[in-house]
Order: C-alpha cells, then structure tokens, then sequence
C-alpha cells in the first residue's frame, strides 16, 4: 500500500505532462505583451537544458558545474555559424549539438577516473576555462562585449522572428526534449544510469560497462544543452561570456533539485519556476534575492525529493483517504 | 572449471593476496574461509574484474581472464554477488533484475522471460515485489535479489561474497537451500567466501581456509572440521 508503484506513478505523470501540455499550448492566448513572451521562450529553453542536466545529476548521479559552459558553447558554435557563414538556422543547431556533444564526450574521459567531489572541482574548472576563452577569442566571439544581432529562427523560409511562431518552435523542441528523455529513462541506457547512480559496484557486476555509460550519459547531456543553447542565442539575439557564469550554473543545479532530480516532470516544473518566480518577485524590487534565497531554502527542506516527490507524496495520501 | 595459480593482488601498490591458488570443479560449492582482513573479499573482486591482478593466473575453463573487464567476465559467465548486495535502491525489483540481462539471457532457451520465471519460482518473494523499490526491501529480500541479479545473465559460476552478512539465520538457511537448489536444476557451480564457517561447512564440498592473503589449509567439510587447530583459530569454537 505504501509502495511506490510504478506504473501507475508513471500513468500520473503522463497525466500532468498532457495537462502541462495542453496549458503550454493555450498560454499565447494569454500572454499578450512580447515581455511575457520572452519569459515563456526563456522557460522553455531552460527546461532543454535543465532536461539534459537531469540525465546526469539524477539519473547517473555525476554531479557536474561545468554545464553551463556547454550551455554557452552550443549558443556560441550556433551563433556564428549562422551570423558569419550565413548557414541557415538548423545548420547553427546542428553544429551546435555535434560540437557540444563532443566535447561533453571528452569531459567524460577524466571523469570516469575522477568520482564524487572531485569529479565536481575539475568540471568547475572546465567550466570556467570555457567561459574565459570565449571571452578572450575575440575575432570570433567579440570577447566581453557580446555577439549581438543573432538572426532569429529561420526555417526553410518560414521566419519565427515574431515572438509568438517563436513561442510555438521553442515549445516543439521542449516537447522533443521532454519525450526523448522519458524514452530514454525507461529504456536499457537509461536502466544502466540509474543503476551507475544508486550502486556502481553493483552495475559492474551485472556486467554494465560503466565507463562507456557516463560517458554516453554525459554526450547526451551535452547535446541537450547545445540544443539549448542554439535556441537561447536565436531567442536573445544577444550572448556575452558573463551570462555563462557560476550564478546560471546554481540556478540550474536548483531547477533541477527544485523539480526533483532523476524524474522527468521534475526538471521541467523546476525550470519553468525558476524563471518565472525572479519575474513573478519583480515587484519586491531589492528584496528580490532574500525572497528568492528563502523560497529556494524552505522548498530544500519541505520537498527533499523536490516538487516531483512532494507530487507523489499528495498523491498517496489522497489513495489512502480514498 | 576454475583455476587460480599463485594470484597476487591487492589495492594500488598495496597487496592483500599473496600467491593465492586455488581450484573449483563444476558443479561443486567451494567455500573460502577466514577471518575479517584475510583477504576474501579481494580475491572475489579480482576473480570478476573489478581488480587488478598483480601477477599470478586465473583460468577460467581453460582461458586466462585476470584483468579482463567485469564486463567480459560476466559475459563469459562468471556473476558476481557483492558483498553488501549493492541491489539499485532507486529501481524496482524488477528494473534491477533488467539491469543483469546480458546477450546469455537472450541467447538462453527462453530469453528473459524463461529467466525471469525462473527467478520467480526460486524466490516468490521477489515476484510480489517486482514493482517495488529496491530500498525498501528487507535484507534477506534483498540477497534474493543479489542472487536472482546474478542468475539473470545464466552464469556458470556464481561468486557470492558473505551471503550471510546481516540476514538472520533463518533467512540464511533459505538462500543456502535456494542456492542447492539452483545447482541441483542448473548445474551452477557456487564459489562462495564467508565468516560464517558453521553454514558453509554444512553445504560445501571443499573448503579452503585463508589468512592473510595466502591459503593455509583445504579439505573436504568433514577433514576441515575435524582439525582441532583449524577449529581453535577460523571457527571460533
């Protein structure tokens, strides 16, 4: 009776997913001003990324602070791809994607040697390495001062500048996101993760060849966060090596602890929060931080499982009233 | 079946097995003996690739396969039951049984569904619990688990490293008759290392008794138990 069972949690959550689904589709309705909008492509964009960071945080349990910097590298590669050899939009996303998944691929190489802390203070550092030489190629990145002008989405002469088509083209590739990720997590890949997570020596004697699964996890986290980045950059039409910093690297770790790790709906609800709630809090001017700061510390210690496992929680109770 | 000549091996630079041999015929339940330290639990992870060998042979079937990865080690069907059980707290039952499914599992009469009836049947238990989470299981349920984990990629050698740690006796009692049982139907042969001396001299067919990284004396369960030195230092009398 207390026992989590699976398929029907996953039958609630395909639930909330459609009704999520469903609202996401009908919120141009609502949002009138292109200042809601662009909080809508924001959030949107942020569930990519905090998606891909999901697979490694909380499926495979490799804590990483260096994914911002893939974050940054897929809006970068995307960027001038398409501002400097003219490439249409999808061939920015693209390279974006293959690039970012491949350096994710060789930031697994010294992470399979490294665990736990460690493994935290080198991505730390790659982190931060990415950010300061984007900030120092400055024939190609403009260094400090940004890429501005980033052409909006074009595809195949259809132009999503407005913010609404743009809205529509975001959603579809946070719905892509979100059914890849849930594919892969009930498949074999995404078993062998979970399994590395919760007991490596264990995996190792089921005959999962662990290295090759971290750094499968961590390329397909990269290309998650590629994808996002492209889109973040057509989105903003402006990038600059200190958006990439530490502070947007915390603020994903707390979408990601926020929604509740190694669940789908998790990442998803965390990010569309964490974005909305700053705007949402706008009103408390200076206050902001402290606000944000408490908000952020009683939901670590309501919800240890995050807003997912608080879900759960509800849900049981109420099967139990029942 | 198994063959292991003058093995050492060890953590780093630091050796715990010093010349460790060894021989395990198929079919049989050989059980390694000792005391905390001396160095079994080393010599499990060695023997399914989660160590190095220092120097030193294992043949299994003939074939060498010190420093070969887990992976090819339980491809060529050595299981491995870890000490502690390492069962997956965050998968169900039977996601952790899906985890073990190797190219044997599918390759065997039956696939994976055949080996997971054949879990079922040995271990009821764990099919009233297929949905449940691994955490919440007891510790005897969750040896089964270890066990059944290890069954699923149809090995013909099955290491178990301290089955008894922490079950209560009877629960024990269980998993050896479980374990007869897999040999009397499979024909697995059973590699097991305990402190418990009592249980494992009651289902073994040889025994061997290590200290210190090196064996110091073998024999069948009767002529191990009858030496009254052997008694005094390893079975605690």
């Amino acid at each position: 009776m207390v026992d989590t069972v699976r398929a029907r949690s996953r039958l609630y959550k395909a639930l909330a997913l459609v009704v999520l689904l469903v609202i996401a589709i009908l919120l141009p309705l609502v949002l009138k001003s292109n200042y809601q909008l662009g909080i809508a492509h924001q959030a949107l964009i942020f569930i990519i990324l905090a998606l891909g960071y999901d697979v490694l945080l909380g499926f495979t349990g490799l804590l990483s602070f260096g994914h911002i910097g893939l974050f940054a590298i897929g809006a970068y590669t995307s960027a001038i791809l398409v501002m400097s050899t003219g490439a249409p939009f999808l061939v920015g996303l693209l390279g974006a994607a293959v690039l970012t998944g491949f350096i994710g691929f060789l930031i697994a190489i010294p992470a399979l040697r490294i665990k736990g802390h460690y493994l935290t203070l080198l991505t730390l550092a790659l982190g931060e390495v990415i950010r300061l030489v984007i900030r120092s190629a400055d024939s190609l990145t403009h260094g400090s001062s940004g890429l501005s002008g980033i052409p909006r989405p074009d595809i195949f002469g259809y132009s999503f500048r407005q913010a609404t088509p743009l809205y529509y083209l975001l959603l579809f590739f946070a719905v892509l996101a979100i059914l890849f990720v849930w594919r892969l997590k009930i498949s074999r890949f995404g078993r062998a993760f979970m399994s590395i997570r919760d007991a490596e020596i264990g995996a190792e004697v089921c005959g999962v060849n662990t290295s090759a699964m971290k750094m499968m996890s961590f390329a397909i986290s990269a290309v998650l966060a590629g994808i996002a980045g492209s889109l973040y950059a057509h989105t903003m039409r402006f990038i600059s090596p200190e958006f990439f910093g530490l502070g947007l690297t915390t603020t994903l770790l707390a979408m990601v602890l926020i929604g509740g790790r190694g669940t789908v709906v998790g990442p998803v609800v965390g990010a569309a929060l964490l974005i909305v709630l700053p705007e949402a809090l706008r009103f408390v001017k200076d206050y902001y931080l402290i606000v944000f700061g408490i908000a952020i510390w009683l939901c670590v210690i309501g919800m240890p499982d995050g807003l997912a496992g608080l879900g759960r929680r509800l849900l049981k109770r109420a099967r139990l009233i029942a | 079946m198994l063959t292991i000549d003058n093995l050492h091996a060890g953590y780093n630079e630091i050796a715990v097995l010093h010349g460790m041999s060894l021989k395990v015929e198929p079919g049989q339940i050989v059980a390694v003996l000792g005391a905390n330290g001396a160095g079994k639990t080393t010599l499990m992870n060695t023997l399914s690739g989660l160590l190095r060998a220092m120097s030193g042979e294992v043949l299994f079937e003939g074939q060498p396969i010190q420093n070969m990865l887990a992976e090819s080690i339980v491809a060529r069907g050595i299981s491995h039951v870890p000490q502690g059980r390492r069962v997956f707290p965050g998968l169900t039952v039977q996601e952790n049984l899906m985890v073990a499914r190797t190219a044997a599992t599918r390759k065997a009469p039956g696939g994976w569904d055949a080996a997971l009836a054949q879990v079922h049947e040995l271990f009821p238990r764990l099919k009233e619990r297929k949905d449940q989470l691994g955490w919440s299981l007891s510790g005897g349920e969750q040896q089964m688990l270890a066990v059944s984990r290890a069954l699923v990629a149809r090995p013909k050698l099955i290491l178990l490293d301290e089955p008894s740690l922490g079950l209560a006796p009877l629960i024990f009692e269980a998993l050896f008759s479980a374990i007869l049982e897999i040999r009397r139907r499979e024909g697995t042969t059973f590699l097991v290392v305990e402190q418990n001396a009592e249980q494992a001299l009651r289902v073994a067919d040889y025994v061997y008794v290590m200290e210190l990284g090196r064996i110091v004396a073998q024999g069948t369960p009767t002529e191990i138990s009858r030496d009254p030195a052997i008694e005094k230092a390893y079975l605690g009398a």
